[in-house]
């Protein structure tokens, strides 16, 4: 097989000019009435206040926030890859965000709010990957157990949610589809999700070499000089920190860690120092892009925006599972 | 000059048995040991113990004077690496990443490898016969050339001692001289090299001494010279030996001995 890479800072110049076209498109396409023409007056200094409202209050932060949660759902997946040392891992998949979003609305329902709410996503994201990594390493490394796992986990987690739903007296909580399938409907606070998403990339941009020789898996890595308990344990947390960001965020957005950082990697090469930025860049892109879609297709009706990432991650999850299996026999 | 490994009392045990007793050993500077024995008799474990993947069940092991377990985790990658017996590739990484990681250790945590790195790394690819491969796919290498490429990253990271597991696995006859050919260089240069192998001809020829593990706790230690006769390798491996004389002095052959034969001497055995 030819090996024909991009050089990874072409990569980013390109990944980051198409993340800002890809938020050009979401504040200049809506529901409304307000279409391009109008944001490119806004942008240009003069408009009237209900344009201004619809542009700055509206869309512009649900893309920011599509925007945070793709990144930080790329980053956690790009992570988890890295410490199971498999393409197949995402935080969606292995049932982290379900831990997360099922944490959440226990504590909603507990009559909590605020931080509390996070924190509580926070511990479900941390619990659940730390019992699917540990059931899934005892023994011989096999994807297809770890997969498993992760699989029957998230069923729990999502079944467990659709009791709390069903129980729940009123309707006051978030929609059911936004702890299932994922909603930017709720979003209009973009600055945690961003936040996260940007201190994560930076620290795990300025981690690379070591990411790379962590992949390398624990014996080579702890050969090659790399503290390897500590590094895991720290990876460990980031991803939940990750991942309950973005489910307090817009709920379980499925698949973006799974598409996105291998389509990175095919770009790009396994180095993390490119595949970091990358796929932050490119995971937050193809959210703010889906979530267009999700407003527009069908508007004025809204769709679920882990809907449309399930529909392009389904196949491509298939493919590579396929694939795996032919290089295994 | 203190010696370069320094072994005392070490026990390996896994699963509740036994495989290596007791085990004192000293590995000099310029020294080559040959690890023997059966498959399952503890080389890796014994390899891996020394390295300090695994902790010793007694004993003590000292690298260059200094208890390896007082060593920091960069310590340990400078002064000793260790050649896994096999390595798998789920990224697609290529053979110069590979081989450039053996800096780890080397580079600030925030450091970018530099252009004198790069010239390590091709250095060590092309003295592994692995030059215009730089740019190949770890995952799209045959058996024998990962195998190298494993030996370039040894060469790159340049520790004090080697210790490989099955360094010569998958390699053709010419490239085993390539690797052991690499290994008489770095003992020349004062490195310690252990290593383990499935080959009493190439071990009399290309090492010092020979440590032959038993499986059942007992060890021997030796010259090859004197160490690797017919009896002992018998004794080792549990089949018989006798000596040939080639143009380059005696090696030692096992008799054939096929399994058929014997389940035609005794049926009931099956």
């Amino acid at each position: 097989m030819p090996n024909m890479r991009m050089r990874p800072s072409s990569l980013i110049a390109i990944l980051g000019l198409l993340a800002v076209l890809g938020l050009l498109v979401a504040i200049g396409y809506g529901s409304g009435a307000v279409g391009p023409r109008q944001v490119v007056v806004l942008l240009t200094g003069e408009a009237d206040a209900a344009v201004r409202q619809v542009v700055l209050d509206l869309r512009l932060p649900r893309a920011l926030a599509a925007f945070g949660t793709g990144a930080a759902l790329a980053l956690a997946g790009a992570l988890m890859q890295v410490l199971l040392r498999n393409p197949l891992a995402d935080p969606y998949i292995l049932g982290t965000s379900g831990g997360a979003a099922a944490f959440a609305l226990t504590a909603m329902l507990a009559g909590a709010t605020g931080a509390i709410v996070d924190a509580s996503a926070f511990a479900g994201a941390l619990a659940s990957t730390l019992l699917v990594f540990m059931i899934a390493r005892r023994g011989r490394w096999a994807p297809a157990r770890l997969l498993l796992t992760g699989v029957v986990v998230a069923a729990g987690w999502s079944a467990l949610v659709s009791l709390l739903l069903a129980i729940t007296p009123e309707r006051n909580l978030r929609g059911a589809l936004f702890w299932l399938m994922g909603d930017f409907a709720f979003a209009d606070n973009p600055l945690p999700c961003l936040l996260v998403a940007g201190a994560g990339t930076a620290a795990c941009f300025a981690l690379g070499r070591s990411l790379n020789v962590l992949a390398t898996g624990d014996q080579q890595a702890a050969l090659l000089g790399l503290p390897v308990r500590g590094m895991r344990v720290g990876i460990y947390v980031l991803t939940a920190v990750l991942t309950s960001t973005a489910v307090t965020t817009a709920g379980t957005v499925g698949f973006v860690g799974l598409v996105v950082p291998h389509l990175v990697r095919q770009l790009a090469g396994a180095d993390h120092r490119a595949v970091v930025p990358g796929a932050a860049l490119a995971g937050g892109t193809l959210l703010v892009l889906a979530d267009t879609v999700a407003r527009t297709a069908l508007a004025p009706r809204q769709l679920p925006v882990g809907a449309i990432t399930a529909l392009v991650g389904v196949p491509l999850f298939l493919f590579l599972l396929g694939r795996g299996q032919r290089d295994a026999t | 000059m203190p010696a370069l490994l320094d072994i005392h009392g070490l026990d390996v045990v896994v699963a509740g048995r036994t495989l290596v007793r007791d085990l004192s050993l000293a590995v000099q500077p310029g020294e080559r040991v040959a690890v023997l024995g059966q498959n399952g008799a503890g080389k890796s474990l014994t390899l891996h113990t020394l390295a300090g993947l695994r902790p010793p069940a007694r004993g003590t092991i000292s690298v260059g004077g200094v208890e390896l377990r007082l060593l920091g985790h960069r310590e340990r990658a400078l002064r000793l690496g260790l050649l896994l017996q096999e390595q798998d590739d789920p990224f697609p990484t290529s053979a110069m990443e590979t081989a450039l990681m053996g800096r780890h250790a080397r580079l600030g945590i925030w450091q970018w490898e530099t252009a004198e790195d790069h010239a390590l790394a091709r250095n060590a690819l092309a003295a592994m016969d692995l030059a215009g491969m730089e740019q190949r796919l770890c995952a799209t290498l045959s058996g024998g050339e990962r195998r190298r490429l494993g030996v370039a990253a040894l060469l790159v990271q340049d520790p004090e001692l080697w210790l490989l597991d099955e360094p010569l696995n998958h390699l053709d006859p010419r490239h085993q001289f390539t690797v052991l050919g690499a290994l008489q260089r770095l003992a020349g240069e004062g490195k310690a090299v252990m290593a383990s192998l499935h080959d009493p001809i190439l071990a009399a020829r290309h090492f010092d001494s020979a440590l032959l593990l038993h499986g059942d706790g007992r060890w021997q230690h030796g010259p090859v010279s004197t160490l690797l006769d017919a009896q002992t390798l018998a004794g080792l491996y549990g089949v018989d030996f006798e000596a040939y004389q080639g143009s380059s002095g005696a090696i030692m052959l096992p008799v054939p001995q096929l399994p058929g034969t014997r389940l035609d001497a005794a049926p009931h055995d099956r």
